[in-house]
Formats: structure tokens, sequence, C-alpha cells
């Protein structure tokens, strides 16, 4: 069947087997980002933005989302400028293996939007379901919390 | 993938969904928020039926009643400033932690209901605030009750349409118990009293992932009926809960184990009952 | 100290970072290989069975199914999975497809298709006809008489006793252990059971192969020890080293899990027998079963002491459980001593010993702490009772009986991994410093022993000293390359394994430092059997100190090169040269910077490519040391425990990158976390693990702790590159013995089986009450 993605604002007009996964379809696409590691929306890992919101497109049929935005970590950072969450995780040390931090971008991102001024507890609550088995969170949770701030300050436009 | 899906329908009516439905029940499946399509990754499913175009996602008020379309996301649900209003802070807490936030901006209020998991937590809360439902059978449209859904025989599904809450003055607490933050519930407990001048005119009981789907447990109800209100109340909550809980045991807990911990939930949901009626 | 330093101590970004932050494909799922066959495993649905026949006809006729491949079209050749020092110190007792299936989850048959959907619906079709065999689900009956016996083919070699399942033993005695009980004033005897833990990396095994225009096989692959790898496919393949290339690109995550060779060989068997690229990526489920798990331990430990809590004796008497094949048997079951019992060197004497036991359940492996995780919680455990017995602080007890500066212990020298081991003296060791400095963190004067009660809630503080090592020394070798382009960087070509620990990024920082030119300068490649020189892998705490000692040795003789050159180029002394932020200064005031004088020798002066290869082996392997605090709350209503804080100060030497140091030892930590409260391994009747998947195996989330405090202190190890010792693997040795202790010290309750299940600890909280 046909469906159409607009990703990171580029439109793509796909077939797709009725029964794919916005997951595969991604990756097929080249958005090699978007990875796969629980396959039982245990994880995080395989988050992406849909009309703003995060969701696991590992249990997301492509079927479903036709015609919809998608958002993946692809399309966060502009040329050599990184997001604000991105290098905040570099200065942090809140990437050891990378796996997980898409998703943790991503979600973090999603809840900057909606949040701009997050507690401790309001990043805890929204990454809840971002698992990450090197770091031990702190120094991730420290990351997203820097990244509101310098977000909400006069450097950033 | 799904490897055996063949067709994907978007159906535009209700009555479109439940005759593509009705066409191959053993083939097909409705898909609301997709993720229990997903973890069952069945190969019996060879057609979805997407609800999501049936545009079923708003909460109303009618009258008396909040009308939730049964495609309302739980995050949507919870954060929905009518159900703010009405509720207060319980479905906006008790489902803080259904899933992740990924999750709950996934799942339906209607697909939590319909596969009758015994472990959710919508479930027990919907059943607690004696939530009706709007269901489109061979029928038509009727409206039953969700715990008469529970008890429909198993190849009895109809289409889940609305979730009818109604606006009438009772208060209803929630608790869960589970080993991690983002783990289903090893039991939960779900209590709703109507008070009335510091005694509990009426109460609903509920109790989920016994492992099985969530109950009411109508002894416990009717001993409630005329209890004072007071501090003694969720002691007495408890051994009620105690006394009458049915289950079984799992991988995540035995019978003997959920029964305490279902009585522990039943007495936390009741302190927090008494602080709100007081 | 690390003020004296220019790049090492200084907490840098990580190389790879900025790709990895913004998704650029960089692990091996993400390498596009066109035509790859999708390499699928038919697994065994039974613990024990022979294999009477197997019927691939209806699954051969699937459309796209390009091979299948079964014990019959195969080579039968016996091997280890154990990616370690070769000879390998464990059994040869595994084969790619066998006759015999071992466990729920063994594969029988390998399945090779266009798609993946093919690939799946052949795996349906394949029928196999089982004759099955009573298994052996715990490892308390492998030893039994009468018991099944798991390895009984012919030709598997280096089980220490097949016909009674033991895939190895070890025992050793220090001075008189029975005589010097008979004289301690107080003397406990305690068993201790710890069960097994899921690795839980997030990118799941997998590998693609494919045959280069040449014939080589090249192997891209998730693992934690390409050279092994290499090595080991040479023997299973039956196809010399030199036609086979194992490149290792970012890795999403080991913990150990990817020490083993699992997924590459059937990936790399569909290409040699197909000619065509294959790829083979584990699902969740077959991760969990069919990878490896960590050794479930158990010990009988018997310790002594006089009155004034002086520990005399100590005997460790254990039963490791490998499961069905017996890779990393004997190295864990010994590090479960060695890495723990010199920890509390001022014994009299001293015993360890025990059977490491074949089951029919899924083989167990290396795993972040190797054993001393198993180890140390019954020794710390056993002597927190000791101290309560003696009615003192424990942390008083674990104090004055543990080892410091300029000691020693025996069992260095006495246990080894597989085999002896070397002796070495402390030369630093900040332990002290370390529970000082966490005593104050958490408390410990003013919060233990007061049980504070909040409603239904009751507080308790425990505390644990670990130590791990930093490489095997005299086994693990580690060798860099460094080569100077005509911008004045380096490559930095390194065998060492960036598994996500930040690797390259400190041995960068190590050839940074030596060379004195800036970070940017040094271009690391890591690791790639065709171009990196050896390295054993990343394992055994190994990297920071014998990898990072290779890198400074490389740059030290580049920069001996470099200085020589610039000399002849300067006309001048080379004592009188200086090489500095990418400059060569003689005292008279000339110079050359790096960009002329490379470009001078490569182009028109002297011409020669300035480069230099070194390796190393550690002579000793100094230990990194730890104190752990753990505060919990325990709902005695409910038996949950709340961690409210778990406070770890390390001493690992210098931390030449402060950042990555941490994370190492906080995520060590979570890790250790999640397998005291949360990470329960359940088995089906038949042995089927039922918690194969994350809906079923909770990993802690953020919400799941209370506080994680961490914290490294100052420390300098000599023999280390720039003062550094290991941190990789200690901060999970602790969180179960300090958490068993707190949950003692808030409830009076010892629990001496971990993890810590709630539903244990509620019934036990009822039984104190009744």
């Amino acid at each position: 069947m046909k469906i159409t993605l607009n990703v990171n604002g580029n439109l793509h007009e796909i077939n797709i087997d009725p029964g794919d996964y916005l997951l595969e379809i991604l990756r097929d696409l080249g958005y090699k980002s978007v990875r796969r590691s629980c396959h039982s929306a245990s994880c995080g890992t395989c988050t992406v933005l849909v009309n703003g919101k995060p969701i696991l497109s590992c249990s997301t049929f492509a079927a479903s989302v036709d015609g919809q935005t998608i958002e993946t970590v692809e399309g966060l950072s502009q040329g050599e400028k990184l997001h604000p969450i991105q290098e905040a995780i570099l200065e942090e040390g809140a990437a050891q293996c990378g796996y997980c931090i898409p998703g943790i971008v991503l979600t973090g991102e999603a809840l900057l939007r909606e949040n701009p001024e997050p507690s401790d507890d309001d990043i805890k609550l929204a990454l809840n379901g971002n698992v990450c088995r090197c770091t031990g969170y702190e120094s991730q949770n420290r990351a997203i919390k820097k990244a509101a701030e310098a977000m909400r300050g006069d450097d950033y436009e | 993938m799904l490897s055996n899906v063949k067709e994907y329908f978007r159906p535009k009516t209700v009555e479109e969904a439940f005759e593509m439905m009705e066409a191959d029940r053993e083939h097909s499946i409705f898909l609301s928020g997709g993720t229990i399509v997903a973890l069952m990754g069945s190969s019996r499913i060879e057609r979805i039926i997407d609800l999501k175009s049936l545009r079923l996602d708003s909460v109303s008020i009618k009258e008396d009643e909040i009308v939730v379309g049964a495609t309302t996301t739980v995050e949507a649900f919870r954060k929905d400033p009518l159900m703010r209003k009405e509720f207060g802070d319980f479905f906006y807490d008790s489902f803080s932690l259904v899933g992740s936030w990924q999750i709950r901006n996934m799942a339906t209020i209607g697909g939590s209901i319909a596969p009758k998991l015994g472990w959710s937590d919508v479930s027990a809360c919907l059943l607690a605030t004696g939530a009706g439902l709007m269901v489109y059978g061979p029928d038509g449209y009727r409206r039953i009750m969700l715990s008469d859904y529970f008890a429909l025989p198993a190849g009895e599904k109809p289409l889940i349409t609305h979730i009818i809450i109604k606006k009438d003055g009772w208060v209803s607490a929630f608790e869960k118990f589970s080993k991690t933050t983002f783990d289903i519930a090893t039991v939960n407990v779900a209590i709703s009293v109507r008070p009335e001048r510091g005694r509990i005119k009426a109460a609903r009981v509920v109790c989920g992932s016994r492992p099985q789907y969530p109950m009411r447990f109508e002894t416990i109800e009717n001993a409630l009926e005329e209890l004072e209100i007071n501090d003694v109340m969720p002691s007495i909550v408890r051994s009620l809960v105690f006394d009458n809980f049915t289950g079984g045991s799992n991988m995540l807990a035995s019978f003997e184990y959920r029964k305490h911990l279902a009585s522990v939930m039943a007495q936390k949901a009741a302190e927090k009952i008494k602080e709100m009626v007081r | 100290m690390s003020e004296a330093f220019e790049t090492v101590g200084k907490p840098k970004k990580k190389l790879d970072g900025r790709a990895l932050v913004r998704g650029k494909p960089v692990y091996t799922p993400d390498y596009d290989v066109p035509g790859a066959l999708t390499v699928k495993l038919l697994r065994s649905p039974h613990a024990h069975a022979i294999i009477k026949t197997i019927d691939t006809d209806q699954a051969r006729a699937v459309e796209g199914v390009v091979a299948i491949l079964t014990h019959e079209d195969l080579e039968r050749i016996p091997y280890s999975r154990a990616g370690q020092g070769y000879p390998e110190p464990s059994p040869y007792d595994a084969y790619l497809l066998d006759r015999k299936v071992r466990y729920v989850g063994d594969a029988v048959a390998i399945v090779a298709a266009t798609s993946e959907k093919a690939a799946l619906k052949a795996l349906k079709l394949i029928e196999v006809e089982y004759e099955l065999l009573d298994p052996v689900l715990n490892m308390e009956d492998s030893m039994k008489e009468g018991s099944p016996v798991i390895h009984d083919e012919e030709d598997c070699s280096g089980l220490f006793d097949k016909s009674r399942n033991i895939a190895a033993h070890f025992e050793m005695e220090i001075g008189d252990v029975e005589g010097t009980l008979n004289g301690c004033d107080y003397v406990i005897t305690r068993t201790y059971h710890l069960d097994t833990q899921l690795h839980a990396a997030l990118e799941p095994h997998n590998a693609v192969t494919y045959l280069d225009p040449a014939g080589r096989l090249i192997v891209v692959t998730s693992t934690q020890v390409p050279f092994h790898c290499r090595r080991i496919l040479s023997r299973i393949l039956n196809k010399p080293i030199s036609e086979i290339r194992v490149i290792k690109p970012r890795i999403g995550g080991g913990f150990g899990g990817k020490q083993s060779i699992i997924a590459e060989p059937y990936a790399a068997i569909v290409t040699l027998k197909t000619g065509r690229p294959a790829r083979i990526i584990y699902t969740r489920e077959e991760v969990s079963m069919a990878s490896n798990i960590r050794h479930e331990m158990k010990y009988d430990i018997t310790v002594g002491a006089d009155g004034n809590g002086r520990i005399k004796a100590i005997s460790m008497h254990g039963l490791s459980n490998t499961g069905a094949y017996g890779e990393h048997c004997l190295t864990t079951f010994m590090v479960s001593g060695s890495k723990t019992l010199p920890l509390y060197n001022k014994v009299d004497a001293v015993r360890f010993g025990g059977d490491v036991v074949y089951t029919n359940l899924p083989p167990a492996g290396a795993y972040r702490g190797y054993g001393a995780p198993q180890g140390l919680f019954a020794l710390d455990c056993a002597i927190d009772e000791l101290a309560h017995e003696l009615k003192i602080d424990p942390l008083k007890v674990k104090e004055m009986n543990s080892i410091r500066e300029g000691e020693t212990s025996p069992i260095f020298k006495i246990m080894g991994e597989g085999r002896e081991g070397v002796p070495q003296i402390m030369k630093s060791c900040k332990l002290q410093e370390c529970i000082d400095l966490g005593k104050k963190a958490i408390g410990w004067d003013e919060k233990r022993g007061r049980r504070t009660r909040r409603g239904s809630r009751v507080r308790g503080l425990g505390c644990a000293l670990a130590m791990q090592g930093s490489g095997i020394p005299r086994v693990d070798m580690g060798a860099a390359t460094l080569k100077m382009n005509e911008d004045g960087s380096f490559n930095l070509l390194v065998g060492a394994t960036d598994i996500g620990t930040g690797s390259d990024t400190i041995l960068a920082q190590i050839a940074a430092e030596v060379l004195s030119v800036p970070l940017e300068k040094i271009i690391v490649y890591s690791s790639d059997t065709d171009v990196t020189p050896f390295d054993v892998g990343a394992y055994a705490s190994s990297t920071t100190y014998v990898s990072g000692n290779a890198v400074r040795l490389a740059a030290e003789k580049v920069k001996k090169q470099i200085l020589e050159l610039a000399a002849n180029f300067l006309e001048r002394e080379e004592k009188n040269l200086k090489l500095s932020a990418g400059i060569v200064t003689c005292d008279d005031g000339s110079s050359v910077s790096l960009e002329e004088l490379c470009t001078r020798h490569m182009y028109t002066f002297n011409q020669q490519q300035i480069a230099a290869t070194a390796s190393y082996v550690g002579e000793e392997s100094p230990p990194p040391f730890l104190a752990t605090f753990a505060e919990v709350e325990i709902d005695t209503e409910t038996g949950k425990v709340y961690l409210i804080n778990l406070v770890s100060y390390a001493d690992c030497g210098l931390a030449l990158n402060p950042i990555q140091a941490m994370g190492q030892l906080e995520g060590a930590s979570m890790q250790g976390i999640g397998w005291a409260l949360y990470e329960d391994i359940i088995y089906s009747t038949g042995g089927r693990m039922l918690t194969n998947d994350f809906f079923t195996y909770k990993v802690p989330s953020r919400m799941d702790y209370g506080k994680l405090t961490c914290g490294l202190v100052e420390s300098y190890e000599p023999t280390g590159p720039f003062g550094a010792k290991s941190i990789g693997e200690i901060g999970i040795d602790s969180p179960i013995p300090a958490i068993g202790n707190a949950i003692f010290d808030a409830t009076g309750i010892r629990l001496r089986h971990a993890p810590f299940r709630s539903e244990k600890i509620f019934f036990e909280i009822l039984n104190l009450e009744v």
C-alpha cells in the first residue's frame, strides 16, 4: 500500500506492506538513528516524534501514521551546530554506548517544548520509559536540565 | 513487521469498522494504540482495522456525563482540562505511571479496556468510577456497564466507541503496586465512594492484576455501606479486602502475597478518600 | 596531580560523541550491505534432547530461502565460545550445530533467505523429531549420582569431570584454615546464593558478513573481542586467519555479553556456503535466552575472628552454574575468590574452592565483575554478620581488616585467571579515603542502627568494600600504532575495543599528553583486525591500564623519533630540544612545527613515515578500590525496598577523564542496583526462560532509585599510564552486599539469597512479627 510520510520536513511517498512497523520504514528510508532494542514497547530506544509527541516506532504501524509529521534525531541539529540537549549530553558525559541517545534527545525535546522549565521529577517522569543500561541516569537528567536552561537563555535562537 | 498482515483498513464509520471485523473475525484485529497488537506479535493477524480514522478522540460533557471517545490516548485523557476539572487529580495521578510517556501517547482508553488485560490500571479505575460503555455490535449501538463488558462471553466482542463517566459526586482513589515504575501492576486497587454526611453511602471496590482482569468485590462494597469515614475506616477496608480477595498466582506474585498487597493498597486508597472527604 | 597535565585528567567530551548524539549510522545494523541474506536460527524448545531427524524439505521450498543448514551439513569442530586469551582456559564443549541440544534456545538449524519474512516462514516449516532426555535444571542436582550427563560426547575436551557434569574445579588453601578457626573466639558459617543476571545491552548481538573482491571473509560485528573473534572463527570455519577480517564499529553496550563469540559464526558460515553477504540480528528473546547470562553462584562461607574483630581465617566453598556450555567457567569462579579475598589480607589462613557445573539452562559467560560480585556478596555479608555478633560497627571490622597501601596478599600469586597469578604489592590504595568520604556522605555514624520509622516504612544503612583488578597480568596484551600526518595530526590505531566506555577518548588523551598536542590532533581508529594492532579486547578492566600503557609507549617512541628528526633538521643537540604545543623548540629559540617537520620528512627531506608500534603486558594488576554505602527504606507492609541513596567512592588511580570514569562507576552501580532489587530471572518448569524480554525483565528506570552519589578519590598508580587504574567493573560488585546489609540494619532480616524480592522480604517480616 502507498503512504506519505513527512520526516524532518522531507516528504516521502512510499510503498509499504500493511504489517510494516514505522521503525523498519524509517530505517529503510535512511533514518538510521531509529533503532530497535527490545521490540516489546519496553525501552524507548526507538522513540520518534509523531505530530510532536514521543511514541515508539517499534510498535506503531507505518500505515497508521500515513500523512503525519515525524521527527527523528537527524532533523534536530542544523549543520555542525548541535541541539542544546545534544551539546549538554556531551558535556555531562551522558552518552556512553549511545544506543539510547536518539530516543532520549527526542523525548527530552518533546518535554522541553511542552514544559521549558521542568523540575527534576518532571524530567524523570517524562523519560522514565527511556531505558539506559550504561549511565546510571544521573548525567542524563542533569543534561536535560542544563539544556532547558540553555534554551531559555538568550543565546538560543 | 507483523508478517502475515495482508490488508490494512481505515474505516470511515463505526458500522463499516464492525462489518470489516465480522467479515473475518479470526484473522482481524482492531487497532487503536497499537502497543498490545505489537506485543502480541501474532501470526494469526492478517487484517488490521485501524480505528483512528473514526476520529473518536474527543472528551466532551453531556449533562451530568463525560463522554470520552474510545481512541482518546491515555495521556490526552489524563491531561484533558475537562477531566481535571471534574475529577481533580484522580485520573491525572492514577494514569501517570501507565507504561511510559511514549506508551501513554499511543495507548487509548478504548484500547486499554478491549483486550481485557488483567493488569490494566485504566480498566481498574474506570470500573471503580462506574463507567459505562457505548458499544456497537450486531444489534447496533447499545450502552452497557464496563463490568458487563468484562462479563461478555469470549466470542462476543462489540466495538467500544465511547466511555461514559458520570459526574455524580463520588470520590475515587487508586493505588498500584509494581516491581519497578515502568512495569505492569503486580496488583492494583481502585475505590470509589459516595459520601453522605460523613458516611459511605455506597462504594465500588476494584482489584486488578489479580492476575485476572479487574473485578468489583460486591461483598466488600455492601459491607462498607453506612460505614463512618473516620480514622479506622481504612483499616476496615483493608481487612475486608484481605478476607474477600480472589485471584491467583503468577510470575509476579503468589496468591498469598497478592492478597496482602491488595489489602494494603486498599487501605492506602481508603486513606486518600478519607482525606478527600474531610 | 592532574594539574601537571595538559590533556589527561580533564573531563574531555567523548571523541565519538558528536556522531552518537546525532544518530549517525555507526552501529553494525546501520551498515547497509546490499543483498545481504537474513539469517535466522531454529532453536530448541527442549532443555535436553537428541535430534533424531530434521526434515527441511518444506522449508527449502519457501520462496526466497537460499540455504538451510543442520548439523549434518557442518564439519563437527569442538570449540569454546569464550573470547579469552589463547589457549583458552575454558573447555571445548560447543559446536556450531550439534545433534544434541542442551538448553531451551540451543541452535538446531540455520536458515538464510532473501527476506526476513521468508526466513521466518521457513523456520516454522522445519520438522524436527526429538528424543527427550531428562534435563538438569538446578545446579544443586547437577553433580548428584544418576544425574543425566550433559556433555557425553567423545570429542569435547578441557572439562574437569564430564561424567559428573563438572566443567571446572578449583581449590587452594593458604595456612591452616581448620586449625586457625579452632583458635578463633567467634566463627560463623553461612550460605549465600546469588542468582543470574542479564546483560541487557541495548544493541542486540548482531553481525554482517561478506566476501571482499579477493574472496576474504569480512565480518562486521558487535563484539568486545575482535581478535579473539577472528581466531575462533578461523577454528570453526576451518579458514586461515589471514583470510578473515573482523571489523568492530561502535558498539551498543557489552558488559561482557559480547565477550563470547555468539552470533558471528552463523552469518559467516552462510556467507561461506553461499558466497553471499549475510546478516544476523538476534531478537531480544534470543539475546536473553541464547547468548550468555551471568554465573549463578552459591557459597558456603566460614569466617573466624578474635574478640576484637580481627579476622583470622576465611573459608569459601562454592558452586557455580555455567549452564549448558562452559565458556568462562573456571575463570569467573577463580575471580570470585581472587578479586575479593585479597581485600581481607590480614588473615592467618584462607581457603577457596569448589565446582562449576553444567545444567540444561542458558550458558553463562563473562559479565561485568566476572564472578567478583558473587564472591563479594558472601564475603562482605558474612563479615557484616560476624561484626553484628561481635556487636562492633561492621564498617569498623571491614576497615581494620582490609588491605592498605604497601601491603600484599599471598592470594595474588596463587590465584590468577585459570592459572597461577602474579605477586604484587599495593602501590596505590586509597581505600581509607573512599571509606571516609562515603561514610560522611551517607551519614553513617548518625543514621546507622537507628531503624528510623516513617509510617509503615523503616530505614537502614549498609556498607560494602570492594576491589577489582586492572587487566590480567602476564596474559592480556594490548598494542597501539601511532603514525604522523603532515598537518601534525596523528592516527592512533588500537585493537582496544571501545564498547561505549569512552576508551577511544582516554587513549587519545594519553597520546595527546605524551606528544603535547591538542586532543583534536589524535584521530583514533578501533578496532579492525586488518588495520589495528592486536589487543585482547574490552574485558577484565584492562583497557585503561594495559592498552593505555601501550599507547603511552607508542607515543613515547614517536616523540623520540620526532625529537631525533627535529635535531637533525634544526642541526641542534637533541637534549636541548623540547616538544610542546605542537612545536619543537630549542633552548636557543630556533624551532620547527610538527606540521613542517612531518611535511619535510614526507616529501622532501630524509623521507620516512614517522610512526611507531608498542605493546604492553601488565606485570601486575593494580586493583581499584571502592567503598559503597546504601541507605534503604523498607515498607514493612509490602516488603518493597526503596533505595534512598547509594554512595560509592572509588580509587581508580588518576582518572584520565573524570566524567567518563564517573560514568563507568555510576553505570556499574545502577546495574548492581538493578540486580539487587529488580532483575529476577524466572524459568518455566521445563527450563524455558520466562523473563526473556524487557516487558518481564525489569532493568531499573529513572524513577526506581532515590539518589546515586558517586565520587573518585585522588590517587596515583605508579605503574599505570599517568597514574591510572581501571574503573569499568568495580562499581557492580558492591551494591548487592551494601543493600543486603542495609536491609538487615533496617529490619533485622538477613537475606542470603539475592535478588532481594519484595515478596520474600514481606513474608520474612511477617514471620518476625508473628
